[in-house]
């Protein structure tokens, strides 16, 4: 019963220890891959975003394209024609890419692939204004006004020979690469794994999840950051700011330095997440794998322990039933054995089968020590009993009659022999008391 | 009418002084008077299973003999020192332990008849009901005397080879001496025979009453005359033999 008790509480502990244990390691290693695979993603798209900005580098480089930005109309039409090349050349060869112009220090359009857009304005935008300060920038995603889809913006200065900024050369792109890139990790690290893509202020650029999402904030924006957003057109003209999701959980992710685990639960699903930092930008994005995914295999280890531990308890009981059998059974015979000897009712037979006791252990060698000395005390006792039928028979009787006669033949018995009853005759009556 | 009654063995070691003892305390506790006299002068003993201490066992036997005291002035009362409340009296008349006194006795002898006197002053004075005599092992003279005098004789024979042939010299002299009631007692039976059956065939080896077959005691043994077993252990089977050799004697 001990060892069953022992081997029951071991297995019971080895079992959860083992299962913790794999859970614990299965959560590491779920959360090297959802690293690895949203490493992947911020990978992708930064390159993607590298990809544009080193095009526009290049493109914004021709004497002709610096022509067009400082003359824009009074450009030669080699330089027009030379700059529309170089423009057409970065649409082709970058893929989303919707539109690709020149504009001058005023903001203004004065060559595009799109022709529509030559002559409009965009000195408001920010992806002019940034340039023209010297700088290569990424916009974040808007409702474009042209397409009336979400885009962004990527624009580099151009520079004259005396290194002064004269004009900016822009590129429209739609999200369709970074979608395919953000909807490719759906499933990819595990059932059930999702992505989401988050710009700088919480909204949902690209999603596994829900096709609603699209640039949606994560939660309610502060007043004064929805007012601007809405100023810039974000969600295009709507003048509105779509509802936020509310999701607090997810919200966590927003501007991360470095990858940070957190949990995550949408539609009763809970995830284990990884919000990853973008570097070309002040994106996010979200991996997450479902617990149930990489808990899976602690469960089916939790399972297969279960019942090897069942097994194995199994075993045990058997093993302690047949030890305990092998060990008390003899034991048991012998103290019964002893407790009739102690009363005098072992009997022969008995005695003898003790005696005879097989195996070589311990309790075996007693039993048949025992045995043998049970068998000579029944013996001498048997002995004993058939002596005294014979004792009471060997009187020699001749004997007596003569050592009766050398008595009461004697002068002394004679004399004593007759006063003996003189003696009784006399003796006086007991005083009365 | 007062009964003297003897207690004989033909051999020592039989028990006979721890048997006289306990029957003394068991009539006693039936609440008569009761005289022991240790006639065994030549190795006294009975005054141990009493309690009466050696400097104390004076005036003895030896002394009256030799016509120092009477009978009764050579009597203890040992009842108190039974331990426990007896509604009779326990006299003792012991036998000189000195050394001395046993040598004088062995070398000069004593007269005889002096004991029967002895005996008859003692029930007398004391105002007895049993007079018990502790006789020596064997036939001699004062054996011989002590049956001779004694209203009842209990034999005490152990089964042992050495016994049986004596006691049945024993058992046919005092047939001839006309005790009127003799009766055997086997004493020491080991645990491993049927008393009863012991008892039937000793019945029938001396044709004489078996009282009482007594069984062997550790509980005696380890008690080593430092008292009287009867009262010390009286749910016994040793003690339950005893009553019933009581009984028959009282009959």
């Amino acid at each position: 019963m001990l060892c069953t008790v022992i081997a029951i509480v071991l297995a019971v502990a080895l079992t959860a220890i083992g299962y913790f244990q794999a859970a614990a390691g299965l959560s590491e290693q779920a959360d090297r891959e959802i690293e690895a695979d949203a490493h992947l993603v911020e990978t992708t798209i930064d390159d993607w975003h590298q990809q544009r900005l080193a095009a526009l580098a290049l493109g914004a480089i021709p004497t002709a394209v610096v022509h067009v930005a400082e003359g824009g109309d009074g450009a030669s039409m080699s330089d027009h024609a030379e700059a529309l090349a170089v423009l057409s050349s970065i649409e082709q060869r970058n893929p989303d890419t919707e539109s690709v112009g020149v504009m001058d220090s005023r903001g203004t359009f004065v060559l595009d692939v799109v022709p529509g857009t030559v002559g409009t304005s965009g000195k408001q935008y920010d992806f002019f204004q940034q340039a023209m300060l010297g700088r290569e920038f990424i916009s974040g995603v808007t409702i474009s006004p042209i397409t009336h889809k979400p885009s962004l913006y990527h624009s580099v200065p151009i520079r004259n020979t005396a290194d002064t900024v004269v004009g900016v050369l822009r590129a429209r792109s739609s999200l369709t690469t970074l979608t395919q890139v953000v909807n490719a990790a759906a499933g990819r690290v595990g059932a059930g794994a999702d992505g989401v893509l988050l710009d700088a202020h919480g909204l949902v650029i690209a999603n596994t999840l829900e096709q609603g999402w699209l640039m949606r904030p994560t939660v309610a924006l502060g007043v004064a950051v929805e007012a601007s957003l809405i100023e810039g057109s974000v969600w295009g003209t709507s003048g509105t700011a779509p509802p936020a999701l509310a999701d607090t959980e997810l919200a966590s992710a927003i501007g991360v330095k470095r990858p940070t685990v957190f949990g995550w639960t949408h539609k009763g699903i809970a995830y284990r997440a990884l919000a990853m930092p973008l570097i070309q930008t002040d994106w996010t994005y979200v991996s997450a794998l479902p617990f149930d995914t990489f808990q899976a295999a602690a469960r089916d280890l939790l399972r297969l322990a279960i019942i090897a531990a069942l097994v194995g308890i199994g075993v045990a009981i058997a093993a302690g039933a047949l030890i305990a059998r092998r060990l008390s059974r003899p034991l048991l015979r012998l103290t019964r054995a002893t407790r009739l000897m102690e009363h005098s009712q072992l009997s022969n037979e008995q005695a003898t089968a003790l005696a005879e006791t097989p195996d070589n252990d311990e309790i075996a060698e007693l039993s048949r020590v025992f045995g043998r000395m049970a068998l000579e005390v029944i013996q001498r006792e048997v002995g004993l009993r058939s002596q005294v039928q014979v004792l009471t028979v060997l009187i020699d009787e001749a004997k007596r009659g003569k050592e009766v006669a050398e008595i009461t033949e004697s002068e002394y018995f004679q004399s004593l022999a007759q006063r003996s009853k003189e003696i009784r005759a006399r003796r006086p009556p007991k005083p009365a008391a | 009418m007062s009964k003297i009654i003897s207690v004989h063995s033909f051999r020592g070691g039989t028990g006979k002084s721890n048997t006289t003892a306990n029957l003394a305390a068991l009539f006693a506790s039936a609440g008569l008077r009761v005289g022991v006299i240790d006639t065994d002068i030549q190795s006294p003993g009975i005054h141990v299973l009493f309690g009466l201490d050696a400097d104390k066992v004076e005036p003895s036997l030896n002394d009256y003999l030799w016509g120092k005291c009477s009978i009764a002035q050579a009597a203890h009362d040992v009842t108190a020192n039974l331990g426990v409340p007896i509604s009779g009296k326990v006299f003792l008349v012991p036998s000189s332990i000195r050394a001395g006194e046993i040598a004088r006795v062995l070398r000069e002898g004593y007269d005889v008849g002096l004991l029967n006197d002895g005996v008859n002053d003692l029930v007398t004075d004391l105002n007895l009901d049993i007079a018990l005599i502790d006789t020596h092992p064997g036939m001699n003279e004062e054996t011989l005397l002590s049956i001779s005098i004694s209203d009842a004789l209990v034999i005490i024979l152990r089964p042992d080879m050495q016994d049986y042939q004596g006691t049945a010299v024993t058992v046919d002299v005092a047939r001839k001496l006309e005790v009127p009631t003799m009766v055997l007692m086997v004493n020491k039976v080991p645990a491993v025979y049927n008393t009863a059956d012991v008892r039937a065939r000793v019945e029938d080896a001396y044709k004489c009453e078996v009282a009482a077959a007594l069984p062997h005691s550790d509980e005696l043994m380890a008690l080593a005359s430092s008292g009287i077993f009867a009262l010390r252990y009286p749910n016994n089977p040793l003690t339950a033999g005893l009553k019933t050799l009581v009984a028959r004697l009282l009959q």
